[in-house]
């Protein structure tokens, strides 16, 4: 029965070097199916653990991120202690990554990462356990990259949202927003608005004190944003409430600078963001720089002893 | 002989880890007989092994094992009550799928639960025969034929034990009848199990809205006639007395800042004991308590019958739990909306008291902006801290607007095009963006609106309109005349007021009015109109307007599209000031109401008037700004602006209709979701009348002169925006009428 | 904002409802959790003082202030040392 077992090794031999064709070919769909295939027919057989990978790697060049995601989970359940951990991992992450560039803000300028940030969030936590358990890999250097960027990412979106509740006049969402930031954000820049945000609400709520402990630790960080003067510290000049022009007073506020908070801050963070771009557009583009699996061509070993 | 090692032989599909658990003896003890039993006996159990064999390997035991096959197909015909989908997971369920190793236990499982499954949809007599085909490299491939018998009808529906309440209602109640006219379609003589327990349970609600408190459905016993698979079910009841209420009061430790509830229960002494009214006042009592941050509040309902008496002493038992405050709020699935534009019209705030009917209003906002087909709120505890609760609204995002564009050619109007993009939600900024371009030989038009519902935070809204339209009569037959429009506007409208809003707008706009030769002295009504204006205005043709206006406008819709509930109102005023060309005013007054019979089902109500008339020299309103009625967007069934005045009637040749500046439309419909379709949110199936008319308020306004319609018109929201269809036949249609019985239309219909 | 006559503006409620049943009840020397389990957790997160907590209450209806209290508790390690209060 051994020459049945060998015709059907070949096959699948055959079937997996078919799927590297389509991939090379860049036939996302025929190469699935195909990697699919070997994946069911011959479990355990040398390919399986190759196709699984490939699997992830074309899912995500073919843009489905969803299914490129459940291919690693499941990749990682069945090799947890595979020498392409990492890659599986990684791949995971810039799937999440690339759906957090949603449908608007692939094709918008601007930040417009006031979309869902589930993907974002997701992203996240796979970068920071790829860089914790594998700080070998070569994707950590990658990853950390992305991994500030889509931090950057959500602190300047809890900033947005503090800006709105400014504009509201609830100060303490705002407040809290801002301690979101300063809390779990320190080194993003965001900080910066986080601590001026938390100023300006604490003073409207009556606790100069908090306001002036703010200030103080912007001052400490990022003098150029704060007004130092005899009696403490104080805002930067742009965010100093004004009484609004006369015109916006005659037009009831349709015209002319009303002089509120909310769009000063919002323009004062616009100003401050446009400054600090922290990633070159380019890797940010989806699914183009990503690399093959290390070990993918060549065949395993068989896996059930 | 003492066991050195243990190797095994023989696996393909099944882990070695697995059967290595599954072992009783280990490396290193004596090999003993019962040992070699007991251990054939555990592989046995686990069901994956054909053939368990132990053989002495020199001091290693060799456990040969021979597979049983796996599973590669499962073929299955002949079920068509059951779908596909729905089988595979009953067969799945039982452990019959592909890949799966194929157990002997799993086949007899599996003709028990397919036998259930049919019983449970009244087939007794369905028959399932399973066939096992080989397949090379140790697999199986299962067949399954399926003969799914015939449905049992019920014959009788007997009741024993109903004295106090018409045996009528009960019927009407259950879902299950005996055989009658609209069985065919409705099918409700078919018995089914899942069925008959719902019917039990209905039973019992009549008699509890009758004050049957304790009312006993005793048995109801199925005797099934093989024969004519009918079936013959009793319902035995036991209906107990009719109870009153006793003394009602709320209990339970009441939370610092809530006094007494007492005010809030609506049953009182001597009522007939509902248990729908009951459980109506404890969700209040619930509603109170959540509106001021209870919202994990619970209220349970505790009556104690008084059987001598009849009347039961109920208490509401209050658990408050704590008082609740929203620490974050997050939107779940907004791929296209942008954050701010949901939370601006959220009444719920962070780092505030969790008020339910907050967070009811505010979802009730999300859903009239039209953005999204699902909004679902959700409180999710903050680990750590009881009394902090994250908010969750979950929203799914729909098509906001509509885009179309036609290329085409028409001998009678030459090379036709046009585009026209129509967002509500725009990229999802929240702004309503319009934009059109179309050319055919009548008419050229360019038009662009811009609307942003916040200017500021609390919904100071300002629009901006700009259109350019060059329309030509001279190719459309008698009046000959042709207008160059231009306008340019700005409207700011604001909330007064939870539903209603008020705005004002201005605008300049400036009319080219070239009026053919040819026009036939005297002649028709529309002729006559042109003239009396030529000579109000004494023969000028290019008039420069500077309009203003203002609106009030009230809507408590639940949706934005396809709304079931609620009403919408406007009323506006429109004014060309003093110092324009023309002067004029035109008045309107637009509203609809719904009201909804149940979920994704209602009538709807609509209306329309408007009437505009001439101040100064213009003795009434410049025929060009006539009203029109007739098409898809007022009264179905007619022409698209096909009603009302004709140019010249008189000479019979083919005249064209003219406005006229009273306008007056309505119509009832019945809505409900079509359920041909899955998405009951994304469509309306409605039954209408239309009725609608313009007139020329100097002649007889004559309300028999009312064109009416009645049709079908089916709703259904795409991708690239809403599609219309209507199909109506128009009721009261007079000579040189222009009826249209099918029209559809891109972009909202009626 | 714009100032038009009536416009309408959501209420803008803001921080924890203290009954002043609840305020008899606080008195110096409770622990920390003594006071979380009274007042509740203060909506307000103050990271900037981590020995003072503060529950403040507004509540704004347009541009109207209807409600406005504070009650300010400071610690010392884990026990209420100051209670400051302006009701």
């Amino acid at each position: 029965c051994s020459t049945l077992k060998n015709a059907n090794r070949q096959s699948e031999a055959e079937l997996y070097q078919t799927a590297i064709g389509h991939v090379d070919a860049a036939r996302w769909d025929q190469a699935i199916d195909a990697l699919e295939e070997v994946d069911s027919r011959f479990p355990f057989g040398p390919y399986a653990r190759n196709s699984q990978l490939w699997l992830i790697y074309s899912y995500l060049k073919q843009g489905n991120e969803p299914l490129s995601r459940a291919a690693a989970d499941r990749f990682l359940r069945l090799n947890p202690e595979d020498q392409d951990a990492d890659y599986a991992l990684y791949l995971k992450g810039l799937a999440s990554f690339q759906e957090g560039f949603t449908v608007v803000s692939r094709y918008l300028p601007g930040n417009n990462y006031n979309r869902d940030p589930s993907s974002l969030l997701q992203a996240s936590t796979d970068f920071r356990r790829l860089i914790q358990d594998y700080p070998t890999s070569p994707y950590v250097t990658d990853s950390r990259l992305r991994l500030i960027y889509t931090r950057q990412r959500l602190a300047e979106r809890e900033i947005e949202v503090a800006t709105f509740y400014v504009d509201r006049g609830a100060w303490v969402a705002a407040a809290n927003r801002a301690s979101v930031v300063i809390d779990n954000f320190p080194s993003s820049s965001a900080v910066i608005d986080a601590l001026l945000v938390k100023a300006i609400a604490s003073k409207a709520l009556g606790e100069d004190e908090l306001e002036q402990r703010a200030l103080a630790t912007l001052a400490l960080n990022y003098p150029q944003y704060v007004v130092t003067g005899p009696a403490g510290y104080a805002l930067p000049a742009q965010l100093e409430p004004t009484a609004p022009s006369l015109t916006a007073k005659m037009s009831f506020g349709l015209f002319g600078d009303q002089g509120d908070l909310g769009e000063k801050l919002a323009l004062f963070t616009e100003a401050r963001r446009a400054n600090t771009a922290l990633l070159p557009q380019q890797t940010l583009i989806p699914n183009t720089n990503v690399n093959e699996p290390r070990s993918g061509r060549n065949a395993g070993t068989e896996t059930f002893f | 002989f003492s066991i050195a090692d243990i190797r095994i032989e023989g696996l393909k599909r099944v882990s070695s880890e697995r059967v290595f658990a599954a072992l009783p003896v280990q490396a290193g003890q004596t090999y003993t007989a019962s040992m070699g039993a007991q251990t054939i006996r555990s592989l046995f159990e686990l069901g994956f092994f054909r053939d368990v064999t132990l053989e002495q390997d020199g001091n290693d035991l060799v456990i040969q094992v021979a597979e049983r096959p796996a599973i590669a197909r499962v073929v299955f015909t002949g079920n068509k009550i059951i779908p596909d989908e729905a089988l595979r997971d009953v067969l799945r369920g039982a452990g019959v799928a592909e890949g799966e190793v194929l157990l002997q236990s799993t086949l007899d499982r599996l003709q028990t639960q397919l036998a259930r499954e049919y019983e449970g949809q009244g087939r007794y007599d369905a028959t399932v025969e399973t066939r096992t085909r080989a397949l090379p490299d140790n697999r199986i491939g299962i067949e399954l034929d399926i003969n799914e018998g015939q449905i049992a009808t019920i014959g009788r529906i007997r009741f024993i034990g109903v004295e106090q309440v018409d045996v009528d209602d009960l019927r009407d109640a259950m879902e299950l009848t005996e055989p009658g006219a609209f069985t065919f379609f409705s099918k409700r003589h078919r018995f089914n199990r899942q069925r008959l327990a719902g019917d039990v349970e209905r039973i019992r609600s009549v008699y509890f809205d009758q004050g049957f408190a304790r009312v006993d459905v005793k048995s109801s016993t199925v005797q099934l006639d093989p024969q004519s698979q009918t079936v013959f079910l009793t319902i035995l009841v036991d209906e107990g007395r009719v109870y009153t209420l006793g003394d009602v009061r709320v209990a339970g430790e009441l939370p610092p800042g809530i006094d007494n509830l007492d005010g809030d229960v609506s049953l009182t002494v001597g009522e007939l004991y509902r248990q729908r009214d009951v459980s109506a006042d404890a969700e209040g009592l619930k509603a109170v308590l959540g509106r001021s941050g209870f919202t994990g509040a619970n209220v349970r309902e505790v009556p104690e019958f008084d059987d001598q008496a009849g009347t039961v002493d109920l208490t509401y038992l209050v658990e408050p739990g704590l008082k609740t405050y929203v620490r974050r709020i997050e939107f779940k699935g907004n791929e296209v909306t942008a954050d701010p534009v949901m939370r601006r019209n959220l009444v719920q705030l962070e780092g505030a008291v969790a008020d339910t009917g907050k967070i009811e209003l505010s979802r009730s906002r999300l859903e009239r902006l039209g953005f999204f087909s699902r909004v679902s709120p959700s409180l999710k505890p903050v680990p750590g801290s009881p009394d902090q609760a994250d908010l969750e609204i979950e929203v799914e995002e729909q098509s906001t607007g509509s885009f179309s564009a036609s290329v085409g050619y028409s001998q009678s109007s030459g090379a036709v095009f046009g585009v026209e993009l129509a967002q509500d939600n725009f990229l999802g900024s929240g702004n309503n963006v319009k934009f059109g371009v179309n050319k055919s030989d009548a008419v050229q038009q360019l038009s662009f609106s811009f609307f942003d519902p916040f200017l500021t935070v609390d919904g100071v809204s300002r629009g901006i309109d700009a259109f350019y339209r060059q329309t030509d009569f001279q190719e459309e037959g008698s009046s000959s005349y042709s207008i160059d429009e231009t306008g340019v506007s700005v409207n700011f409208g604001y909330p007064i007021s939870e539903y209603s809003r008020v705005g004002f707008s201005g605008g300049l706009l400036m009319t080219d009015l070239k009026l053919g030769a040819n026009l036939a002295p005297g002649g028709s009504a529309a002729v006559g109109q042109i003239t009396t204006f030529q000579t109000d205005v004494a023969g000028k043709e290019s008039f420069t307007e500077l309009q203003t206006g203002i609106y009030w406008q009230r809507s408590t819709l639940n949706r934005g599209l396809l709304p079931t509930d609620g009403s919408y109102q406007r009323v506006n005023f429109d004014l060309s000031i003093p110092g324009s060309d023309l002067q004029y005013y035109t008045t309107g007054y637009d509203g609809e109401r719904y009201f909804n019979l149940a979920p994704e089902k209602a009538i709807r109500v609509r209306g329309r008037v408007a009437f505009g008339d001439g101040m100064g020299d213009l003795s009434t309103i410049p025929f060009f700004r006539n009203y029109f009625a007739g098409g898809q967007r007022s009264v179905r069934g007619y022409e698209s602006n096909s009603l009302g005045p004709r140019s010249d009637v008189a000479s019979g040749v083919a005249s064209d209709p003219f406005g006229g500046n009273l306008l007056i439309t309505g119509g009832v419909d019945y809505q409900l979701a079509a359920p041909f379709v899955d998405n009951p949110r994304s469509n309306r199936l409605s039954v209408f009348v239309d009725m609608g008319q313009v007139y020329d308020s100097r002649e007889n306004v004559d309300l028999g002169e009312l064109r009416a319609s009645a049709g079908v018109a089916f709703t259904w929201i795409t991708a690239i925006g809403p599609l219309s269809f209507s199909y109506a036949t128009p009721l009261n249609e007079k000579t040189g009428d222009k009826t249209e019985t099918f029209q559809f239309s891109i972009g909202t219909g009626l | 904002c714009s100032q038009f006559p009536g416009v309408y503006q959501i209420p803008v409620e803001q921080g924890n409802q203290v009954e002043a049943s609840q305020l008899e009840q606080l008195q110096i020397g409770m622990t920390r959790a003594q006071v979380r389990f009274l007042l509740g957790t203060p909506a307000f997160i103050n990271r900037l003082q981590n020995d003072r907590w503060i529950y403040l209450r507004t509540v704004k209806v347009g541009e109207k202030t209807t409600e406005s209290s504070k009650l300010s508790i400071r610690f010392d390690g884990d026990v209420v040392s100051a209670i400051e209060t302006d009701r």
